[in-house]
């Protein structure tokens, strides 16, 4: 999933920092890392360096540099309620590289469980569930996607 | 769905599926409303996110 998208659904959910946060199917981690950087309101993509911008002959990495550091400096690093749940072990460990990668390990929780059984669930109440469930596009046709989301 | 309303009664949900009028059919089912919806195109599937409240 694209960062952007998982940004735009907590958008449109309306997250900020001060919410418990919950993603019952994480993946990768790209929502819950999203919801990291908004909470510690660092920009969205701030470990970019390759923008097209930078090609053109206007540009001025000085001044990207300038600006780079302003919008970094009001960031925090508090630790908030950010959950992820997933299933599978080797997925929930690319998740934690990724969190590392983008230096929110240290505020987004990651457990091993089962979106269908809430008793995996972590013992906190959550403001807000983002999730992006299985495609499953192939796997539809044989097993029913539809028939994941109903016992979802 | 039914795990979702006993366990996160009063949450708001968001969701991106591809599967929207199983969602929506679930949703009546069980007595959801949904708050906003977006179309999206995720490569090359067209999907929604729903906004709803538990
Ligand atoms: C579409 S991916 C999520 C991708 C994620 N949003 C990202 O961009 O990194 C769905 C994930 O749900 C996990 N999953 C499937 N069924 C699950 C279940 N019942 N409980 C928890 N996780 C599940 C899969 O292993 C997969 O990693």
């Amino acid at each position: 999933m694209k960062p952007l998208l998982a940004l735009a659904m907590l958008e449109l959910a309306g997250y900020d920092y001060g919410k418990t946060l919950i993603d019952l199917m994480c993946g990768g981690a790209t929502i819950l890392i999203e919801a990291a950087l908004k909470a510690r309101n660092i920009p969205h993509n701030y470990l970019r360096r390759d923008f097209s911008f930078t090609k053109i002959n206007v540009f001025d990495s000085r001044v990207f540099e300038i600006f780079r550091e302003n919008f970094l400096s009001q960031s925090n690093n508090g630790v908030y309620k950010i959950y992820g749940i997933e299933k599978f072990e080797h997925h929930r460990e690319g998740a934690k590289i990724n969190c590392a990668k983008a230096g929110v390990d240290d505020t987004v929780f990651l457990n091993l469980g089962d979106a269908l059984d809430y008793r995996t669930y972590p013992q906190e109440s959550f403001d807000m569930i983002a999730t992006n469930p299985p495609y499953g596009v192939r796997m539809a046709i044989k097993h029913g996607l539809k028939n994941s989301i109903h016992s979802f | 769905m039914k795990t979702l309303k006993d366990r996160f009664s009063g949450s708001i949900l968001v969701l991106i599926t591809a599967a929207c009028r199983k969602f929506m059919y679930v949703l009546e089912e069980f007595g959801l409303d949904v708050l906003e919806e977006r179309n999206v195109l995720h490569g090359n599937l067209n999907v929604k996110i729903f906004k709803c409240k538990i």
